[in-house]
């Protein structure tokens, strides 16, 4: 009678940080689009009332007693996935720029083996909300990088929209970069021999909470993932 | 021995007996008094040993001996500085690391007391 049996148990990964105006949204949307799997919000010591509103919308909710940056945020989502014994995690941003309906397709190409890694592109048709101008040059840039290091081909290195299956997402509880980790994932991930897929996603405006990068500091930015990248590359990887 | 050498020795003996005593308070690991003690003593040879700078620079082809200093210290500031860069990186992980434990941690008892109360 049980449907669930040998259904893979899968986990969104929400990091937040001051999304007290939108992170109940974002866990009830992905509740109600995708109502068997669980959420964690990872809250990354808001000072706003977002571990409440998360904790009232029925998420399991991990407070970190200071601001640690996404990278060590969504990495306590990863390690709590796994401790839990989660076959998949799926991580989605708290702002609501990530629709939950492409969550069933992610879950469908980990389900089939088709992929280790899903990460959802919002370049690969060009639907939705494209980002700023500089951000898309930059993005460009980073796919030629990709190609070099990888001969992968990667449109969209900045999406926080990903799923990974448990053996990818155990070496991603143990390795995760820091401040801006998305880029930087993709090499870790591939110099660990797991499969990256992207699908085309159509991502929303953020409802809430600013960009965490802009101005001089995109420069810096870019120059700090390139370095970030080419050391990955030169670097082994521990599995 | 020449005035400058006895100063030179006097400071270098003073900077010993610093950083010995900071070990002793433990406001320094010895671990990490290590690469110091190192330095003075290199110090302690340069003021005692007077013609050591000048075979330095001999051998560098430097013409002018007390020159050698700048870039022998700079050498050791830099190594020193490397060696507390790469501290702060392990420290910064265990940190992480720690951090991120005691908030998995802390949801597991908030649950477990919460199901202990509806009981």
């Amino acid at each position: 009678m049980n449907e669930n049996v040998g259904k893979p148990k899968a986990i969104a990964v929400v990091p937040a940080y001051n999304e007290g105006k939108t992170v109940a949204a974002v866990v009830n949307e992905i509740k109600n689009t995708v109502p068997d799997i669980d959420v964690v919000v990872v809250d990354d010591g808001s000072e706003d009332n977002t571990f409440d509103k998360a904790k009232e919308a029925g998420a399991f909710v991990i407070r970190h007693p200071f601001n640690m940056g996404i990278g060590a945020t969504v990495q306590t989502g990863f390690k709590f996935a796994v401790m839990r014994g989660y076959d998949i995690a799926i991580q989605v941003d708290g702002d609501g720029q990530h629709d939950p309906k492409f969550i069933p397709y992610m879950l469908e190409i980990i389900s089939a083996g088709d992929a280790d890694v899903v990460s959802g592109s919002r370049f690969l048709k060009k639907e939705g909300f494209q980002s700023s101008k500089i951000r898309r040059i930059g993005i460009k840039i980073f796919e030629h990088v990709y190609r070099i290091l990888t001969g992968l081909k990667i449109t969209d290195c900045t999406s926080g929209f990903r799923a990974f299956n448990r053996k990818a997402l155990e070496f991603v509880a143990k390795n995760y970069p820091e401040d801006y980790p998305e880029p930087e994932v993709i090499i870790l991930i591939h110099k660990a021999n797991f499969r990256i897929k992207e699908i085309p996603v159509v991502m929303r405006a953020r409802q809430g909470g600013k960009t965490s990068i802009k101005g001089l500091k995109s420069l810096h930015y870019m120059l700090k993932v390139i370095f970030a990248l080419f050391m990955h590359a030169l670097r082994k990887v521990e599995k | 021995m020449k005035r400058i050498q006895v100063m030179s020795f006097l400071a270098s003996l003073g900077l010993l007996g610093i950083v010995l005593e900071l070990v002793r308070r433990k406001m320094i690991k010895e671990k990490f008094a290590l690469l110091w003690v190192i330095s003075v003593v290199f110090l302690l040879i340069f003021s005692l040993w007077g013609n050591f700078l000048e075979l330095l620079a001999k051998i560098l082809g430097i013409y002018y001996p007390p020159a050698v200093l700048l870039p022998l210290m700079l050498f050791f500031g830099v190594v020193l500085f490397l060696y507390f860069s790469v501290i702060a990186t392990k420290q910064d992980e265990k940190i992480k690391n720690l951090t991120q434990q005691i908030s998995i941690l802390e949801e597991r008892l908030r649950e477990i007391e919460e199901k202990e109360q509806n009981d």
